[in-house]
């Protein structure tokens, strides 16, 4: 890109009389590659041979550049140490909270199991069933009250004759 | 140039400290002077209180059976101010809960308006509902987590066990008078979520303090045996209620306890509707308690005179005139035993003994069976009856009272006091909840009293002209009783109608009396509608059922009941004082005083099965089958046996079975 400088000394002519004669006049550089067309901007390299140059050994470089990383591992382990129990105590919330609700669930549904077995105990319902099966309440003669006694009798009176004592 | 720089550079870094300072300020203000304001907000996000259930407790029978319970059930709220729609959401809601769809737009509009944020859609929905709702999976609706008393058996104990209120605070039974012990105290939980409302972290906020679990001691399976019988008593004699308590005399447990009418209590009284139904008449209604109060007459009088149960009273042929007050007996006889006063329900007999016994000590023998005090069972609005102070006595009221008038009664004071006889002479509190304290037994009168009373009240059921002979008999098992049929007083008309209180007092068996049973059936008319007919019978199933269900062993011959012609004493029960019979009765014959008769002797028992050869268990199983008791010697193989395989068994007589290896 011209800079503004050079534009305005092409417009002047003896500007760029003077300019063409300085670019003639001045000395071939060998570093010096070609210029952009129309731009003031001039590129050089310069040749450097460092094949000649020795690596100094530096043991305390080394020793701070391995702190350096130990001291990043260590301070890394110890954030993680610090948050993992952090970590693990929210995932172990999660999992509480989920228990939690399950045990509520099952409670309740428990206790509607209750009602529904007390539900089908009453009386009343199986006295229905009762009915249905043709089932009768046996003969009071029928019944025996086993009661081993130590003498082997059975169907005994469980209890003293008399007993006028209230309990 | 390098003043310019500077000049910068320092207004640079004044915009930096300016830009600091507000963002220091800023913060200052957000978490130093609005500290709180924006954690509560923070904490109302992060934040939600789970409640945590404590269900008020269970009443249970003395089985552990559930009477009644409580189970969680779903209330559907809303956040009106975050209802996109007022006016879908308002249909959606209206369909599935069965709402009224103006009604409840108007009244989430009218939320929405005042910018309140909660609103009770429908509280206690059931389950289908609650489904239906969750399966829309709308962020809006939400539900709570609520309680609802179930009574699992429906109507039966309803009048026990009362019911409680939409609250679910008890409002009568026992539910409203253990309210206290019943009723659990929730607690909460503080739950922290995530953004997606998950809760990790919960603190317990308040310990849940559940309700007491009661266990009764009604016995549920008799309870139903006794609220069918009373049932169908009410309604076989057109009468209108009628009331029944079944009692463990030793401890005084309410064994069951019914009245006629019944509701259900899972259902909400309906506006209008006859609370009659509802109200608990064997405590809270007292009643004249007629013939049945002359085992209390005569109890005093064995006490308190040298009257003994053969001792002959007069009966005045029929009737009797104290101080210009005439009164009729509803049958007339010359003279009678005391126990045959009391067999036959002779009124003018019980008259004449409460006379010995005078006012005094009647009066003190009345207070001292419980009567004119509550019981104080745990049941809201109990009767104390009426037993008027004996400084009011007329000079005609030792008549009255003497044969059950002039006093009024509830039927657990008259359970209390018929337990009085059964247990040996110990007045005990009856008692509805297992374990529960009561006063200790205070001995009103002597065992010997209490002995001879059961023996007079056996005489009842099992002499011929007994009032209860041929309905309280109870097969397999020795009972004793009396019956009572009472006139109802008119209060408007300010006299006696011809509309009778029947009932009947008994126990079971009379050596070792497990159970008391007091039926009741107001309303009753005619011969028919006496305590004999209608009340004995309910007493002779429910006893019956008690002793099998208690396990209680029978004290008599498993035989047929015989087949006793009828004409006894079915219409000589009646303690009136406007009724009377003309008919001239025999004066009874000393050698017809004791006719105290088990089982006639000529009713052979059933044919012994031969069980030779068999086993203990297959000897226990035969026997069983045939009814047979049997007696067992030795171990192993039967034997021999006593008496010989076919046979007839008389009355009382056991096969002895001898078993050998």
């Amino acid at each position: 890109m011209a800079t503004l400088a050079a534009i305005l000394d092409r417009l002047s002519a003896r500007d760029v009389d003077a300019f063409s004669s300085h670019a003639q006049t001045r000395e071939p550089d060998s570093h010096r590659i070609r210029a952009f067309a129309n731009e003031d901007v001039f590129f050089f390299t310069k040749r450097i041979d460092n094949s000649q140059i020795v690596r100094q050994q530096d043991p305390a470089a080394g020793r701070v550049c391995w702190g350096m990383i130990g001291a990043s591992m260590a301070g890394a382990v110890a954030i993680v140490a610090v948050m993992l129990p952090a970590l693990y105590g929210a995932f172990a919330g999660y999992k509480l909270e989920e228990l939690r609700e399950e045990r509520t669930r099952l409670t309740h549904e428990h206790v509607l199991l209750e009602l529904q077995e007390a539900k089908f105990l009453n009386p009343q319902h199986l006295q229905e069933l009762a009915d249905k099966q043709n089932f009768v309440d046996p003969d009071p003669r029928k019944i025996v009250y086993l009661d081993s006694k130590h003498d082997g009798t059975e169907a005994k009176r469980l209890t003293p004759p008399s007993k006028d004592v209230a309990r | 140039m390098e003043l310019y720089s500077t000049t910068r550079v320092k207004w640079l870094a004044r915009i930096f400290l300016f830009w600091a300072i507000l963002i220091v300020g800023r913060l200052i203000q957000l978490q130093v002077l609005q500290h709180d304001d924006y954690k509560k907000l923070a904490l109302q996000q992060q934040e939600r209180m789970i409640d945590i259930s404590a269900p008020r407790g269970a009443l249970l029978d003395r089985t552990g059976e559930r009477l009644a319970m409580s189970v969680p059930c779903d209330s559907v709220c809303v956040n009106p101010m975050r209802i996109p729609d007022l006016s879908l959401a308002a249909d959606i809601l209206s369909r599935i809960l069965q709402l009224d769809y103006l009604k409840l737009y108007g009244q989430l509009k009218l939320r929405a308006d005042d910018h309140q944020g909660f609103m009770w859609v429908k509280r206690k929905v059931t389950q289908e509902e609650a489904d239906r709702l969750r399966a829309l999976n709308l962020d809006w609706i939400e539900f709570r987590t609520e309680s609802k008393r179930v009574y699992a058996y429906g109507g039966l104990a309803a009048h026990l066990l009362g019911g409680v209120d939409f609250e679910e605070k008890g409002n009568s039974g026992i539910e409203q008078a253990l309210d206290e012990q019943l009723t659990g105290r929730p607690g909460a939980i503080r739950v922290t979520t995530d953004v997606k409302q998950r809760g990790w972290q919960s603190k317990l906020d308040m310990e849940p303090s559940p309700g007491k679990t009661l266990r009764l001691t009604v016995l549920a399976r008799l309870q139903y045996v006794a609220e069918n019988e009373l049932k169908k008593a009410v309604e076989t004699h057109h009468c209108k209620t009628g009331s029944l308590v079944a009692m463990d005399p030793k401890t005084g447990e309410i064994l069951a306890l019914a009245n006629y009418p019944t509701y259900d209590p899972n259902l909400r009284p309906q506006h209008g509707a006859d609370v009659d139904a509802r109200e608990d008449l064997a405590v809270t209604a007292p009643f004249e308690p007629g013939s049945v109060f002359k085992v209390m007459t005569i109890a005093a009088a064995l006490e308190t005179t040298h009257l003994r149960p053969e001792t002959v009273v007069s009966c005045g042929n029929g009737s009797i005139t104290l101080f210009g007050r005439v009164i009729h007996d509803h049958n007339s006889y010359a003279a009678l035993a005391v126990e045959d006063v009391l067999a036959r329900s002779s009124n003018i007999g019980a008259i004449n003994i409460g006379l010995k016994v005078g006012d005094a000590n009647l009066y003190a023998y009345l207070k001292r069976f419980g009567f004119g005090k509550r019981t104080g069972l745990p049941l809201p609005g109990e009767s104390a009856g009426l037993l008027r102070p004996l400084k009011q006595w007329g000079k005609t009221s030792i008549g009255s009272v003497a044969m059950g008038h002039e006093i009024s009664v509830t039927s657990v004071q008259l359970a209390q006091a018929c337990s009085v006889i059964a247990n040996g002479g110990y007045l005990v509190k009856p008692k509805l909840v297992l374990g529960a304290m009561t006063d200790p037994p205070v001995r009103i009168i002597k065992p010997e009293t209490a002995i001879t009373m059961r023996h007079m009240m056996e005489g009842v059921v099992i002499k011929p002209y007994g009032t209860g002979f041929k309905y309280a008999r109870i097969p397999g098992y020795s009972s004793g009783g009396k019956t009572g049929t009472a006139q109802i007083y008119d209060y408007k008309a300010h006299v006696y109608t011809h509309l009778y209180n029947a009932s009947f007092m008994g126990f079971a068996p009379v050596n070792d009396p497990a159970v008391v049973v007091v039926v009741t059936v107001n309303g009753t008319t005619g011969t028919a509608g006496y305590g004999g007919p209608v009340s004995a019978p309910v007493f002779r199933e429910v006893a019956a059922a008690a002793l099998r269900l208690l396990d209680i062993p029978k004290d008599l011959a498993d035989e047929p009941l015989p087949q006793i012609a009828a004409g006894n004493a079915d219409e000589n029960d009646v303690a009136l004082t406007d009724l009377a019979s003309d008919a001239p009765q025999p004066l009874v014959q000393a050698d017809t005083l004791d006719q105290r008769v088990f089982l006639p002797a000529s009713i052979s028992g059933p044919r012994v099965p031969n069980f030779l050869g068999k086993t203990k268990r297959e000897v226990v199983e035969q026997s069983a089958q045939d009814g047979v008791p049997i007696d067992f010697e030795g171990v192993g193989i039967a034997r021999s046996q006593f008496p010989a395989a076919g046979s007839s068994l008389l009355l009382g007589q056991h096969v002895l079975v001898k078993l050998a290896r």
